[in-house]
């Protein structure tokens, strides 16, 4: 047997892991022992250094290279140790580097198909759980996943790698798909059955924001500190901060009469120069996105305004679940990365009409866009490429603002009613939906709206200078936090237009008078 | 020959020739030489040949005699006892001869004569005798023998006469006629040797032999004796036996000692006058005592009388539970708390053991101390065999392996692992002996050679486990294969403690390489904390808060006795800054920056006092289900634990921790033993809930399902209780739970 390529491996995991959403999705594709082969030693041999060579070159991003290794181990050597590793690799490659679900959906269905008990196959299972919801968000998507998750645990049961991630995921399954109860559960074996592994801290994470779901957030609280504690220095001590900070604000600070939110000193003079700013949006790198006429702009960490991208025409800003900012124009969404070329053209039915009147676009997880159709009062849906697609949910709507959660519930804000509708893509059906008159108070003129990752709903009251927070999944929105700074005191924002939410939770307002303002 | 011609027997020169003579008198005889050899001793013999003689048995006389001639000639000629007893065997040989009623054989008894003074001239034949054998004997002499006074100085050097000791005195010394050297020598002065003339029936001469002073000698003796005398740290001998010289008397009774207990006198020579030397006089178990002499000038100095002292110390070794059997360099000493006293200085091995663990260590004992051996007696695997997948390694490999593994990981942890001898043999099961392969698992408990003859069930495994542990007072046992097809050194290491079913599998993909190792030895490290410092409160990060934040206080706990709310910031420990909820836990975690160890001192912010809060301890519990603990090495450290001297309270929860690992390896009746032990006080932590699900599964899995069905209920009915610290709800678990084996 030839040395175990890890060491490569986890390169390349790394550098995909840049890329990914850090809390959704696992960046590491494993590497099983391989038990002996069929094959003759010529042939394993060569079979080995294919492998390896394909391995060190997509950790020098030498893919072309390294998928014709891999390809030629596979038709050629399908009976060596290394043909079922080669067989993941290159699903997994399909999969994440490459964008290609369906091949690799392919790719790993004859592994887990051909090679039996072979150790690459629970690797297998589990990138055909992730490639089914990557692919769609149905409940079939969902049982798909579920059950190749539970095959990982049901034939490799002592396998301590791969067991845990499956736990894992399939307990993120069931969050995603409602199954709270089943999450609970699902979330709690990971750390009962392997409390050492970094798969406990993430499902711990998971574990807190079911708790904070189901009304428990003093022990979702006590969980996020738990995985600080036990874990760290890792990415998951790292959230579980952020995500406590907010609990904090949302939760304790009202319990003992206090607000929500202090002014901070932190100022971004560079914003008092912007005028008009239609929608914010944070980055995971801490920028600040402004969406105002003429593009969008960004203020850098110093509070320097920076131009940006986009055109005269902006309407909006957004980012879509992998944390890639788009520009809202009429008739496209504009991604800050690539030429503009590549700008997605959105148009309904064959007669290529553009949609000219589109204040506020959104992404599920599966990369489909959202776009608010204001001209027909309708949310349409595109796919990555443009075409158009029956939106799960039908709504008669002029929607000024769309946010969507990592459930791939969409709260749209209405610009007529001033009421917002919370809608649940996997039933179609309306979640939540908080009118403008509530008890006790009004949403005078809701202006913008944001998901928290816990999954609460912000809302930014203009006229009343205030911002509102949701219960998750409230039925009739019951708020769990109000905020606001009485006028013609210093952070009173009376003027507000958007606001944003950074990874602590902390709120940046822009404010016509006031510019951008952050609360802590 | 001529009959009166004597000193024709004369040697010339050498002595050694006058015995060749008497050889060749001795063989003429007829007389067979070793007739007599072998029975009883020589003076025994010249006994009984002298009541022969006396009681005229003259024949039964002349064969004893003969037969003591030839023994004795070889050894007379360097012996001078020897060189008597033949001459009286001779002298008496020669009157038996004369007396015998054979015949008078006058010339066998000349012989007898000449062939007596030839082995001692001295010798001489009393007055009251044969008067013609008297005369006979005159004429011998007057022909052979010359006398000699030697004056010797000084007079107690040692000296000898043809290389044969003699005492010297004022009288004169008979020596055949001839040359003959004269040698004298003495510590400190220069040997001499003087050859000289001996003429038979000359006047008497005198010699004087005065011998040169050449150095300074120093004489020493000692208590005891048999001491080493090192000179400038070179060992120059040792102190001989008594007796001891009564010059040291009045110093020895001044040191309160015998003169028995004085080593005889030992004496440094080649000393050079007004030259310091370091002397040292050092014997096992004493004191050494070190001195400086500087003679003064050619003289003989001492003798210096040394009495060293003992150096012995006391061992005490003592177990956290007393009982333990201890072994010191091999040989028993008794049980805990044991003391060995007198023990001479220097190294000792120590070995304690008990059945929960064992101890080995070196000691080093000093003079008048008493070093105190608090033995942590550490459970030990027994490492039986070194088995390969597919092929077996050959036994230089297995040797080399088990090497590696006991120095590489042996004494890593909390545990140890031994080797066991190579003459181990494993016993048997149903008439066949256990194979080496039998705890051969992969990771994932799948049997790592499939070819293997032998599969035992987990029962099976429980009761081997424990057979084997127990017969070589071990508390656990490992295997380890070598997997070649993963790789020359891939290695799975089986750990099984006693009484448990399912081994820990410890997999070390390159046992050469240190750093993989280390991460082995890092899982055998340190035991589970069992209880968790606590105040009573729960306090987070929070971003943009400097300190740890309280969110929760609990109404039993110390934060809420000493008035902290939520919403307070706690900015410090003791003193110290913490600017975090984990550096709060960690400040907590260390009880030495407790003030007592049960109350700290916390700062807060906006509050000028600090709060004094007491620290409670919030017991845990290790999950049941956890695949990452090594179940087996915790069952070994817990009952290690559980022979300590722990409180009440500790002592349930470390039998509670017991019972989840044995349940984890299957073991359910230890486990219920230990869960029916188990008195928890009421407090934060462990619940009776969790006790009771616990407990409810031993019972199930020993089939009395009635009781376990009672205690899944009491179980059940917390809303609360989790199955640990940070685990599943009780209840949870009671509403999810299969019935396994119903």
């Amino acid at each position: 047997m030839s040395p175990q390529p890890i060491l490569p491996v986890l390169i390349i995991s790394v550098l995909v892991a840049a890329q990914a959403r850090p809390f959704a999705d696992s960046p590491e594709p494993r590497v099983f022992p391989r038990p002996q082969s069929a094959a003759t030693s010529t042939e394993s041999e060569e079979a080995k250094n294919r492998y390896q060579n394909a391995v060190t070159m997509l950790s020098k991003q030498n893919s072309k290279e390294a998928v014709k290794d891999l390809l030629f181990i596979i038709g050629r050597y399908p009976k060596t140790s290394v043909a079922d590793d080669a067989l993941l690799l290159y699903a997994d490659y399909l999969f994440r580097l490459d964008n290609k679900s369906s091949e690799a959906q392919a790719q790993a269905k004859q592994l887990v198909d051909n090679y039996g008990q072979q150790n690459a196959v629970p690797g297998g299972l589990l990138l055909l759980g992730r490639i089914a919801l990557a692919k769609a968000r149905t409940s079939d998507a969902f049982d798909e996943a579920i059950g190749n998750y539970s095959r990982v645990q049901q034939f490799f049961p002592g396998n301590s790698e791969a067991v845990p991630e499956a736990l894992y995921r399939m307990a993120e399954a069931y969050r995603l798909s409602g199954r709270i109860d089943d999450a609970l559960g699902t979330y709690g074996q990971v750390c009962s059955d392997y409390s050492q592994s970094p798969w406990c801290a993430r499902a711990t994470l998971g574990l807190a924001v079911c708790l904070v779901q189901t009304g428990q957030w003093s022990r979702a609280i006590e969980k996020l500190q738990w995985v600080r504690t036990s874990f760290p220095d890792t990415p998951e001590a790292g959230r579980a901060h952020q995500w406590n900070t907010m609990l904090f604000r949302l939760y304790v600070r009202p319990s003992l009469k206090q607000p929500p939110f202090t002014l901070s000193s932190r100022q971004f003079p560079g914003a008092r120069m912007i005028k008009d700013v239609k929608a914010m949006a944070i980055d995971a790198s801490g920028r600040t996105l402004l969406a105002v006429k003429g593009g969008v702009q960004f203020l850098d960490e110093a509070g320097t305004l920076r131009q940006g991208f986009g055109s005269n025409d902006c309407a909006g800003v957004f980012l879509d679940q992998r944390g890639s900012a788009f520009a809202i124009q009429p008739g496209r969404l504009v991604p800050e990365l690539g030429p503009s070329s590549t700008s997605l053209e959105i148009t309904k039915d064959t007669k290529l009409k553009v949609l000219d009147e589109v204040p506020a676009a959104g992404a599920f997880s599966t990369g489909e866009f959202l776009v608010a159709d204001n001209a027909a009062g309708t949310i349409e849906l595109f796919e990555p490429a443009g075409k158009i697609l029956k939106p799960p949910f039908s709504l008669s709507v002029k929607a000024i603002r769309l946010a969507v959660n990592d459930r791939d519930d969409v709260a749209v804000l209405d610009r007529d009613s001033k009421a917002i509708s919370v809608l649940r893509r996997s039933t179609g059906t309306q979640v939540s939906r908080m009118p403008s008159t509530l008890q006790g108070f009004e949403l005078r003129n809701p202006v913008d709206i944001a998901f928290d990752p816990l999954g609460h709903l912000y809302v930014l009251d203009r006229d009343s200078g205030r911002v509102v927070v949701f219960s998750p999944f409230a039925k009739t929105g019951t708020p769990v936090a109000t905020f606001s700074i009485p006028e013609k005191t210093a952070g009173a924002f009376q003027r507000a237009r958007a606001f944003a939410l950074d990874p602590f939770g902390r709120l940046y307002i822009f404010d016509d008078r006031a510019g951008v303002l952050i609360y802590q | 020959m001529r009959r009166n011609d004597y000193s024709e027997w004369l040697p010339r020169f050498s002595p050694p020739w006058s015995w060749a003579v008497v050889v060749l008198v001795a063989m003429t005889t007829g007389v067979a030489l070793d007739a007599v050899q072998s029975q009883g001793s020589v003076e025994q013999l010249l006994a009984q040949a002298r009541s022969h003689y006396d009681n005229t048995e003259f024949a039964s006389a002349l064969p004893i005699l003969d037969g003591l001639v030839g023994r004795l000639q070889a050894q007379a000629q360097t012996d001078r006892t020897a060189a008597e007893q033949i001459a009286s065997a001779y002298e008496m040989r020669a009157r038996v001869r004369i007396e015998t009623s054979r015949g008078t054989d006058w010339a066998g008894a000349i012989d007898d004569m000449k062939a007596m003074l030839l082995a001692s001239p001295d010798h001489r034949i009393p007055k009251p005798n044969n008067p013609r054998l008297v005369r006979e004997f005159d004429l011998i002499r007057k022909a052979m023998v010359g006398e000699v006074i030697l004056v010797v100085n000084p007079a107690d050097a040692a000296t000898d006469v043809d290389g044969r000791p003699i005492v010297v005195k004022p009288t004169p010394v008979s020596l055949l006629t001839g040359e003959h050297p004269v040698r004298a020598r003495r510590t400190g002065y220069k040997e001499q040797t003087q050859k000289i003339q001996v003429l038979a029936g000359a006047p008497v001469q005198t010699v004087t032999l005065t011998l040169e002073r050449e150095s300074a000698t120093v004489a020493i003796v000692s208590v005891p004796p048999d001491a080493e005398v090192y000179v400038d740290g070179k060992l120059g001998g040792k102190t001989p036996p008594g007796p001891a010289p009564l010059d040291v008397a009045e110093e020895a009774a001044k040191a309160k000692v015998t003169m028995d207990q004085v080593s005889g006198v030992f004496v440094i020579e080649g000393l050079t006058p007004e030259t310091s030397y370091l002397v040292e006089v050092r014997k096992g178990c004493y004191v050494k005592s070190g001195f400086t002499v500087t003679p003064k000038a050619l003289n003989d100095y001492g003798p210096l009388l040394k009495v060293l002292q003992p150096a012995t110390g006391t061992v005490v070794v003592t177990t956290p539970q007393p009982g333990a059997s201890v072994s010191f360099e091999g040989k028993p000493a008794g049980k805990t708390p044991a003391t060995i006293e007198n023990v001479c200085e220097g190294d000792y091995g120590i070995e304690v053991s008990a059945d929960y663990g064992r101890f080995a260590g070196k000691v080093t004992v000093q003079k008048g101390q008493t070093v105190q051996v608090p033995a942590q007696l550490k459970p030990a695997f027994g490492l039986l065999s070194v088995t390969g997948v597919l092929s077996p390694p050959s036994s230089r490999r297995q040797a080399e392996v088990r090497t590696a593994v006991e120095r590489r990981l042996g004494s890593a942890g909390t545990v140890s692992l031994v080797s066991l001898p190579a003459n181990f043999v494993y016993p048997r099961i149903d008439d066949n002996s256990v194979e080496p392969g039998w705890l051969s698992f992969d990771l994932d408990r799948k049997v790592l050679d499939p070819s293997a003859k032998q599969q035992l069930d987990a029962a099976t495994r429980l009761d081997v486990s424990k057979q084997i542990s127990t017969k070589y007072g071990l508390q656990g046992v490992a295997t380890a294969t070598l997997d070649a097809r993963e790789g020359p050194n891939h290695l799975y290491l089986s750990l099984l403690a006693s009484g448990s079913a399912h081994p820990d599998i410890l997999e070390i993909v390159d046992l050469e390489n240190p750093e993989q190792v280390r991460e082995v030895a890092r899982r055998l490290e340190g035991t589970r904390p069992l209880f968790r410092p606590t105040l009573g409160l729960l306090a987070v990060d929070v971003a943009d808060v400097a300190g740890a934040v309280i969110i929760k206080v609990d109404p039993d706990g110390g934060a809420f006795k000493s008035n902290l709310k939520i919403g307070h910031v706690i900015t410090g420990v003791n003193g110290q800054a913490v600017n975090s909820a984990s550096a709060l836990a960690a400040a907590l975690a260390n009880p030495a920056k407790t003030v007592g160890n049960d109350r700290v001192s916390l700062t807060v912010t906006d509050q000028s006092v600090p709060f004094q809060v007491s620290l409670g301890q919030t017991p845990r519990l290790v999950s049941m289900t956890d695949k990452t603990v090594l179940f087996n090495k915790l069952i070994l450290d817990f009952r290690a634990m559980v022979a300590g001297g722990l409180t009440p309270n500790e002592l349930s929860v470390v039998r509670l921790n017991l019972a989840v690992s044995l349940l984890a390896v299957g073991n359910f009746a230890d486990a219920r033993k230990e869960i029916e032990q188990v008195k928890l006080p009421s407090g934060p932590g462990v619940s009776k809930e969790t006790v009771a699900y616990l407990y409810g599964v031993c019972l199930e899995r020993l089939g009395e399902y009635p009781e376990a069905d009672r205690q899944f209920a009491l179980a059940g009915a917390s809303t609360n209780a989790l199955i640990t610290e940070d685990g599943e709800l009780v209840a949870e678990l009671v509403r999810r739970r299969k019935a396994p084996g119903r």
